[in-house]
């Protein structure tokens, strides 16, 4: 309990340092918001009231809370791009992107741990898993979309190429099976390989040995000893997966063209509309943060140990 | 004549190494009554571990490459899965050298405790009691506490108390203790091995105790059999072999101990130790024994009743004879 | 009883076995230098060479891989394009590596609040994937090789200061730095030739590990338009100028640069691997 709590607190406390840092370097990037307001034929006068108006001259500090303090309420400020508030402007695109996330996320889950677990059930499959794996690995994102369109899209036609979509939930997670997939396959190779050698190195373990003298049948010994000491560092690999993914998401959303936060990001940031970069990075962050605190959290919860080192 | 409880006949053993199989364990051929303890004797990488490990299977199946293990007249090798389950646990039970490596550190102790007894079918809140009352056998009074800790909460002393708990909870016939002690400090050792025979004696039970310590062996067990480079070089009672050692192994061991107060320079055997797969035809000992003759590195000697005594020596009557002639004067 | 000599006892060999597959992946990594640095010369065309009549064309005799909707000639871009693909994160894990190790060392040898302050400001770097850091520095300092270069090596330098400094806690605990320390020897030089030298091994796998790592990332960004900018023939820049092609169905150009990029991080990745094989043998 009290370790969940210092958990807790130490992710507040990463949040606001990193959106603090983020904050403070867009402020350095070129391009002054007052003046494409103000448009080209504005006075230095003019440009200088807009500037007053928005807050932009008050110290960093200042500025940086009271941005804070509107972001808690769902006030990110305004898009140049669109001309709307940052909030609607992001809020469709939100569910998009998590819809990808969540759906990579289960495809990993599955697949990256099942490689995993194959040779402890079937042993000659070893090899091959090992040199999937370490292809899966080694094709970007970006290469392996690009490649599942040419193959599933273009050649065999199963999949349609443009990921977006106007219809129900059932058709947009069917437009979005190509770029989950692009998205979920190099961790899903990684996941493997965790899994593997977690499960092997537990198979050697002497306390499985011990298990299987005191009569313990093999398959329970399988589940409790293996399986669920395997699952320690499976679960810790659980959040930094999620962070990759989210990141990943970014690359993906712009090769299929969909309208999720990623691909407006990138655009975000040619254009120039900080406002808008400003309030993605923060929620990326976050996201980050969330998901490596309670992979964190998971960790202390099956491993008695960490609970133990860091309370001392 | 009762018959023994387990028999090991001609038990070889060959572990792959760097894609090569090197033989450990050669030719081992002992026996332990019901109720009585053996102590297996010998240096590190002499193969007693493995012997051990064998009787219940616990080495691959294709690293023993001959003789038979008969547990109560049943041929061990060739158990099936369901048999030698039952077998392990509940007849024969381990307790291992370093009992922090061989627990599970993400589960409490209780659950190491019970696993062995819910697999035989146990209810769980009779297992419970069971523990509890076994825990303050082996001298831990707080049992149920205890049970709910974990493991790295625990110092290696106790720890080895549960691992006995745990052997013992199975009810099982035959104990198999791989060097208990080691891993512990002094003053811990006396009270495990005190906890050990304690138990054992109340029991009934047969225990096969392996150690590198001859002493120690001698105060526990009744029989002692002697093993280097993986084969068994002097069987005898305990008493007897302890006071009147007849292989020049056995010699070397007991005299090579320090004595308090004595500040004379140590006797060695010189040589190091070696393991089956590095030995030639002849006696395994023929490298490092001061009585070798030419005999000794040609043909392996068996082992041969000597006065009641197992030795595995071409020279013994010679050294007899000596002895005799010319008495040494003891140190 | 004493007329015979003791038969030796003949200790067991060391097997020495030489792995094939190490040289071989560093035989390729060797050539992939050789190749870029030399791609004037092997090149049959020069990467800007336009030519358009011949767009999006596929293998043929004149151009060994095809041509991309300008005309370009695919194999003399990729060749070219080794160069800053290569280039950037050789550049990213120089910078990294010796950040980590030096934070690692030093935070292991001073130890106390300095260690804690170490750690602390790389758990925060920890919260955000290097492509984050990389955008917004794109977003700071403006497209190009620079700002990618610069955020992928501050994303990167926590990853290898954590792994040695687990290493380098292990090893500064031995007894050797202890009889350093008695002998006289100074804070730094223990470091330099004692500790430093011990964590050789696992440094250079890290840092093999890392550079693919570090390719596909700055690949990525390339690819996105916010890193290498066309017309420069760097693979991830390729990738996305050969997509709409792909899409028309002339997929040469995407395929070979994402096919370069998948080869090259599978032998730096092999050759990681085995590095770091070895470099647990010696610990």
């Amino acid at each position: 309990m009290k370790y969940a709590l210092r958990a807790l607190g130490g992710a507040m406390v990463t949040i606001v340092i990193a959106s603090l840092i983020v904050f403070a370097l867009l402020s350095l990037a070129p391009g002054d918001p007052a003046a494409a307001l103000a448009g080209n034929r504005a006075t230095p006068e003019s440009i200088e009231a807009i500037r007053e108006q928005l807050g932009l001259n008050r110290p960093l500090l200042v500025r940086y809370v009271a941005w804070l303090g509107g972001a808690i309420h769902g006030d990110f400020g305004q898009s140049l791009q669109f001309r709307q508030s940052v909030g609607s402007l992001l809020a469709p695109r939100l569910g998009t992107t998590l819809i990808l996330v969540l759906f990579a996320f289960l495809l990993i889950l599955i697949f990256g741990v099942g490689l995993g677990l194959l040779p402890s059930l079937f042993r000659p499959s070893g090899w091959f898993v090992v040199v999937v794996a370490g292809i899966g690995i080694a094709v970007p994102t970006f290469v392996a979309a690009l490649v599942l369109i040419q193959v599933f899209a273009l050649n065999l036609g199963w999949f349609p190429v443009l990921a977006t979509s106007e219809g129900d939930l059932r058709d947009r997670v069917w437009h979005l099976t190509l770029p989950a997939i692009a998205l979920a396959l190099s961790w899903t190779a990684y996941v493997a390989q965790i899994t593997r050698a977690s499960v092997r190195e537990q198979e050697r373990g002497e306390h499985v040995e011990t298990a299987l003298s005191r009569g313990v049948p093999p398959r329970t010994v399988f589940r409790k000893h293996v399986l669920r000491n395997a699952s320690v560092p499976i679960v810790t690999i659980a959040g930094l997966t999620m962070a990759g993914l989210i990141a990943g998401s970014i690359v993906v959303e712009t090769a299929f063209g969909i309208g999720g936060i990623g691909s407006l990001l990138v655009k975000s940031v040619s254009a120039k509309d900080y406002d808008v970069v400003l309030a993605i990075s923060l929620i990326l962050v976050v996201a980050f943060v969330i998901a490596t605190t309670l992979s964190d959290l998971a960790h202390a919860a099956l491993d008695p140990r960490v609970r133990a080192r860091r309370s001392s | 004549m009762t018959t023994p409880l387990l028999t090991l006949e001609h038990v070889s053993l060959e572990i792959p190494v760097d894609g090569e199989l090197r033989r450990v364990v050669h030719d081992v051929s002992l026996h332990i009554m019901p109720g009585e303890s053996v102590g297996l004797v010998g240096e590190s990488g002499s193969g007693k571990s493995m012997t051990a490990r064998s009787i219940m299977r616990l080495t691959r199946r294709e690293w023993v490459t001959g003789g038979s293990i008969l547990f109560g007249g049943e041929q061990v090798l060739t158990m099936d899965k369901s048999r030698l389950q039952r077998l392990r646990g509940s007849q024969i039970a381990m307790i291992y050298q370093d009992p922090r490596a061989h627990t599970n550190p993400v589960r409490t102790n209780g659950d190491s405790l019970l696993e062995g007894m819910l697999a035989q079918g146990i209810p769980k809140s009779e297992a419970r009691a069971r523990a509890v009352s076994l825990l303050a056998d082996v001298g831990i009074p707080d049992g149920e506490r205890r049970m709910n800790q974990y493991p790295h909460e625990l110092s290696g002393g106790l720890l080895q108390r549960i691992m006995i708990a745990a052997a013992i909870s199975t009810t099982p016939d035959l104990l198999l203790a791989d060097e208990p002690t080691t891993a512990l400090d002094v003053t811990t050792q006396e009270e495990v091995i005190a906890i050990l025979n304690e138990q054992r004696s109340e029991r009934g039970l047969s225990l096969l105790l392996i150690t590198h310590d001859l002493d120690l062996a001698a105060a526990v067990t009744d029989r002692i059999a002697v093993m280097y480079a993986g084969v068994l070089l002097e069987v005898g009672s305990s008493a007897d072999l302890h006071e009147r050692a007849l292989h020049p192994y056995t010699v070397g061991l007991l005299s090579s101990r320090p004595e308090i107060g004595s500040r004379e320079r140590i006797r060695t055997i010189p040589g190091r130790p070696v393991s089956a797969f590095e030995v030639g035809p002849g006696c395994v000992f023929a490298s490092r024994c001061t009585h070798v003759v030419e005999h000794c590195l040609v043909e392996r000697p068996e082992l041969r009743n000597v006065n009641g005594r197992e030795v595995a020596c071409h020279q013994i009557e010679e050294i007899q004879s000596h002895k005799s002639a010319s008495p040494e004067v003891p140190s | 009883m004493t007329a015979i000599s003791l038969p030796t006892v003949t200790p067991v060999s060391r097997r020495h076995r030489i792995d094939i597959l190490l040289w071989l992946v560093v035989g390729i990594l060797v050539a992939l230098v050789v190749i870029a640095i030399l791609a004037p010369v092997i090149a049959p065309y020069a990467p800007d060479q336009t030519d358009i009549l011949a767009a999006n064309e596929g293998p043929s005799a004149e151009h060994f891989l095809g041509t991309d909707s300008l005309g370009r000639d695919i194999y003399s871009r990729l060749l070219y394009g080794s160069r800053l693909t290569l280039l950037g994160p050789a550049l990213i894990i120089l910078i990294a590596t010796t950040a980590g190790v030096v934070l690692a060392i030093s935070s292991v040898w001073r130890g106390g609040w300095y260690d804690v302050a170490v750690s602390r400001l790389l758990d925060v770097l920890f919260a955000v994937p290097g492509l984050l850091v990389a955008i917004i520095a794109v977003a700071v300092l403006g497209p190009g090789l620079l700002a990618p270069v610069i955020a992928l090596s501050l994303a990167y330098t926590p990853y290898i200061a954590r792994i040695l400094r687990t290493v380098a806690l292990r090893e500064r605990n031995l007894a050797y730095i202890e009889s350093g320390q008695l002998i006289g020897l100074s804070g730094w030089a223990i470091c330099r030739r004692h500790l430093l030298p011990n964590m050789m091994p696992l440094v250079r796998a890290q840092a093999t590990l890392a550079f693919g790592a570090a390719l596909v990332d700055l690949a990525a960004i390339s690819y996105l338009g916010l890193g290498v900018q066309p017309p420069a023939a760097e693979w991830g820049v390729m990738v996305a100028e050969g997509q709409a092609a792909l899409l028309n169905g002339y997929p040469w150009e995407s395929l070979s640069a994402g096919l370069s990029i998948v080869i090259v991080v599978i032998v730096v990745n092999v050759l990681g691997e085995r590095l770091a094989q070895r470099a647990e043998r010696t610990s």
